[in-house]
């Protein structure tokens, strides 16, 4: 998007350019696109990788993080790896632009989105940020593409110009040194590869569809020896692929009866609404989805759902998995033979807004739920149970919705629009999970047939005040902020004891003061009995710093935190809670260290402050074959501690080591830490093995 | 080997640039600029969320008179009208799972900046035009427009206030902030809204101060105003 400015009313120069933009975008179509008489198919496209550094150093003892802006992949029939760029043999499969397209049978499809491409007057490319620290562990999937039906020879990489990626070091090991735990530009090294021959050539038959895994192997150049101004990190990514045998995928299987051609199974991660990829059928009612997944033995757990022209089929918690570099392929995931019953379809329409005051709750996310009834003895509904009360473990989202700025949902041709008013055979009625951030979450029935909700506070509609109450604090600096700028804080809220963050907020700390004043909206202890109560609170802060001129990530300035503060008791209640440790200038640290038995989907590490859980490893970031983590925090006391499904196991004390101070001309992470011309220069530390 | 826009792409980008700076009087190259004597703005910036469709978010956005916080799902566009440079935004989601948010700033053709994030309520930084130390004060009065269907599609629009125009064009959803109309002073501000190929009916709002004022909903063309 962009904007223009008129000055005056010359709406003839923009009608004009708009002309010759639609102009110019019909006589470029089809430039864009090589036919071929012999039919189309399809590629779906995923990448894999691995990291090394240049010094032979494991990645994670130098780098936090490696992302590559991914523009598109092309592949071409030719075998020439000096084909000219312009060639028009060259297909290109764009990152993944726009959603709700009518696909071919078989068409796989991720619920991705990287924005418009090629289209606008203004528009910038869509690039996808690759991180290459989880595509170490799970393949990720890209995007899929109609392609002329042949056989391929080579793949090229494309990458956004100039800012090919970013890289994240961790503090520096020696000297010279820039600031480490920023974000530097990354400087494509001689030594990558973007183009590659498939090692067996990718053949494309007419209408059908072919998985591609392009691995990209990628070296990361010595850390930075100064800062982001005038260094960047080099970067060698070496592409590669097998053509069609992909080993990188786990494949799931089944057979679809009672379909039409609007049926679709849909794979995603198991327990949440993060679609992986959905397919249209065989004509003979069979499919196949190649998804990413853990190497065997381990395992990655999805959910799947038939949609489309009849009740909802669910499965969950599937196994699968991908063979990897081992010697045979698992089996795959078979889901069996997937009935659909008649249905009908209709609408859940409905408004979410606040129980305090009436407004409208933009934003909110409304889950349908349906339960899987396959095993015996599970639950067959989706109401909340147990002590905390929470989900049944084999409920399946099988559609979401969104609020708009009026709190109004759903939208026209989104799937709460196409909800089958019979619920699959065994379950009584559907569940709509409800949430928004700062509100107590809250489960309502949705009746079958009508698919209105008993409790609706409108007639014939699934219309919801979500509850809550405030938390009201303080964030502090230990003396007045001389820096002669505001400071912003984000303040986070987080049910007791865990990482499950509830609300967020700003607080600023004006110049000349030593301290800011918050207010957030938080789930409060006592709700109504379908909505989930949350009785303590831990509260941390951080600071929004920047390093020359440019946002970061990381902060150095201390965390401030407030642990099991207490809830507010009733609706629309407030309590104040006591005011956040203070948060000075002390500059960054890091540490890196090693987790005993590494499972990537399982394991975690968290990073805790005076009993606060402040920081948590990405998800498959931590790699079976080193088992490394790493963080970056401002220098201070910490505890780390081993997780496994979300239950604690051992921890370590670690106090990250303090920054030296260097002399000018220099850049700081934080304005306080430049007294006299000096500034911080982080330092990193070393974490006993966490058992 | 290869990084970057092919020459076709390049090709193409020359041939929209030309196209964009003719139809707006054949001024700075280089510069979406305005026509004749009127002085230049600075370069067009904005805002896309981009990564796993339905990641809910709130960001904040601020140039150097104003900020905002928007709340939202992935896909969104965000752009500031009468902008101020330099402008600065974090966006944040407000989800406890492994949904991957990016945030694109985008200048003219040129994506400035790329950040991303996965983690529970994680949060992507950027900044263009310079470097703005801290996030404005709220916008006063806060005036955004809401473009909410028909999803996916491009649309065209003019957003005026009693001095001056601003053109711009995105794709839906998207949120139009109006920073200081009228020169912060109260008066009438419009919008007049009409889609490159329909491709649904058009759903629009405008709110000030955090009331919607008017909507509008209709065929290719939709106008909302307040104020006057």
């Amino acid at each position: 998007m962009g904007v223009k400015h008129f000055s005056g009313r010359w709406l003839w120069a923009a009608l004009l350019g708009m002309m010759l933009f639609v102009d110019g975008s019909l006589l470029l179509v089809g430039h864009s696109r090589v036919e071929s008489s012999a039919g189309m198919g399809i590629v779906e496209l995923a990448f894999s990788g691995t990291l090394t550094t240049s010094d032979g150093a494991a990645f994670s003892t130098e780098y936090q993080r490696a992302l590559l802006n991914v523009v598109s992949v092309r592949i071409t029939p030719s075998t020439d790896l000096s084909l000219s760029d312009s060639d028009p043999s060259w297909v290109t499969i764009p990152a993944p632009a726009a959603i709700g397209s009518t696909n071919p049978t078989q068409f796989i499809t991720t619920s991705l989105n990287f924005g418009g491409s090629g289209t606008l007057l203004t528009a910038a490319t869509s690039i996808l940020q690759l991180d290459m620290v989880p595509l170490q562990n799970l393949p990720f999937f890209f995007n899929a593409a109609s392609v002329p039906a042949q056989s391929y020879g080579q793949l090229e990489l494309v990458l956004n110009s100039p800012n090919g990626g970013n890289v994240v070091p961790l503090c520096p090991q020696a000297s010279p040194a820039g600031e480490g735990c920023i974000t530097y530009s990354a400087a494509l090294a001689s030594q990558a590869v973007l183009r590659a021959l498939f090692t067996t050539a990718l053949v494309v038959p007419p209408g059908t569809v072919q998985p591609l895994v392009v691995n990209i192997a990628m070296t990361v150049g010595p850390p930075p020896t100064a800062d982001p101004n005038t260094a960047s990190v080099s970067i060698s990514p070496v592409v590669s692929s097998q053509g069609n045998q992909s080993t990188a995928l786990g494949a799931v299987i089944g057979t679809v009866v009672n379909f039409d051609s609007n049926t679709t199974v849909t794979a995603e991660y198991a327990g949440t609404n993060q679609i992986v990829a959905a397919t249209k059928l065989q004509s003979d009612g069979t499919f196949v989805l190649n998804l990413p997944a853990l190497t065997t033995p381990a395992f990655t757990l999805y959910d799947f759902y038939v949609s489309g022209n009849g009740a909802y089929v669910v499965r969950s918690n599937q196994k699968v998995s991908s063979q990897g570099n081992t010697s045979t392929p698992p089996p795959q995931t078979d889901l069996g033979v997937l009935a659909v019953p008649f249905s009908t379809f209709g609408t859940i329409i409905g408004t979410v807004a606040d129980v305090c005051n009436g407004t409208a709750v933009e934003a909110a996310t409304l889950k349908l739920l349906v339960p899987d009834t396959t095993t015996a003895g599970s639950a067959t509904t989706c109401d909340l149970s147990g002590t905390p009360p929470a989900l049944p473990s084999n409920c399946v989202v099988v559609a979401t919705a969104a609020t708009d700025d009026q709190g109004h949902y759903p939208l026209p041709s989104t799937p709460f629009t196409m909800v089958p008013v019979t619920p699959p055979p065994g379950v009584p009625y559907y569940d709509l999970e409800i949430s928004a951030p700062g509100f107590n979450t809250t489960v309502p029935q949705v009746a079958a047939g009508s698919l209105f909700c008993p409790t609706s506070r409108f007639a014939n509609s699934c219309s919801f005040s979500l509850e809550h109450g405030y938390l009201a604090g303080t964030t502090t600096l230990s003396s007045l902020n001389s820096t002669g700028q505001r400071l912003n804080a984000l303040v986070m809220a987080e049910d007791s004891g865990t990482d499950k963050i509830e609300n967020i907020t700003l607080s600023t700390i004006p110049g000349h003061n030593s301290s800011g004043v918050f207010e957030m909206a938080v789930p409060d202890a006592a709700p109504s009995s379908d909505a989930i109560a949350v009785n303590n609170f831990d509260v941390f802060a951080a600071m929004q710093d920047l390093f020359q001129g440019s946002p970061q990530s990381n902060s150095g300035h201390l965390i401030g935190t407030a642990a099991g503060v207490g809830a507010p008791p009733s609706d629309c209640s407030t309590i104040t809670i006591p005011a956040l440790s203070p948060m000075d200038c002390v500059g960054l640290g890091s540490v890196d260290g090693s987790v005993l038995g590494a499972n990537p989907s399982t394991t975690s590490v968290r990073l805790s402050k005076n009993g606060v859980q402040i920081m948590e490893t990405e998800p498959n970031s931590i790699i079976a074959s080193g088992n490394n983590y790493n963080f970056c925090a401002p220098s201070d006391s910490y505890l780390l501690t081993h997780y496994e499904r979300n239950i604690a196991g051992s921890s370590v004390p670690i106090a990250l080591a303090p920054p030296l101070t260097v002399s000018a001309p220099c850049s700081s992470i934080c304005e306080d830490g430049n007294p006299g011309g000096t500034c911080l220069l982080c330092q990193p530390t070393a974490a006993p093995t966490l058992p | 080997m290869r990084a970057g826009l092919s020459l076709r792409g390049l090709f193409r980008s020359v041939i929209l640039t030309s196209a964009a700076i003719a139809a707006l009087g054949g001024c700075q190259t280089g510069n979406t600029g305005s026509p004749g004597n009127t002085p230049n703005m600075p370069q067009q910036s904005s805002y896309r969320i981009v990564g796993d469709v339905g990641t809910p978010f709130r960001a904040i956005v601020s140039d150097s008179r104003s900020s905002w916080q928007v709340s939202g799902t992935v896909p969104t566009s965000i752009a500031i009208v009468n902008d101020s440079p330099p402008d600065r935004i974090a966006v944040s989601k407000t989800s406890n799972d492994g949904r991957l948010l990016s945030l694109q700033v985008i200048q003219g053709f040129t994506v400035g900046t790329l950040d991303s994030t996965v983690s529970n309520f994680g949060t992507a930084v950027g900044s263009i035009g310079g470097t703005l130390p801290a996030f404005a004060n709220p916008a006063s009065p806060d005036v955004r427009y809401f473009v909410k269907t028909p999803l996916v599609g491009v649309f065209n629009a003019l957003i005026e206030d009693e001095k001056n125009s601003f053109a711009l064009e995105s794709r839906i959803p998207a949120v139009i902030l109006f920073d200081s109309p009228n020169g912060g002073k109260s008066g009438r501000v419009d919008g007049e809204f009409s889609q490159v190929t329909f491709t649904g009916v058009f759903d629009v709002d405008l709110a000030i101060n955090g009331q919607v004022v008017q909507s509008a909903s209709g065929g290719t063309t939709v106008a909302v105003h307040a104020g006057g």
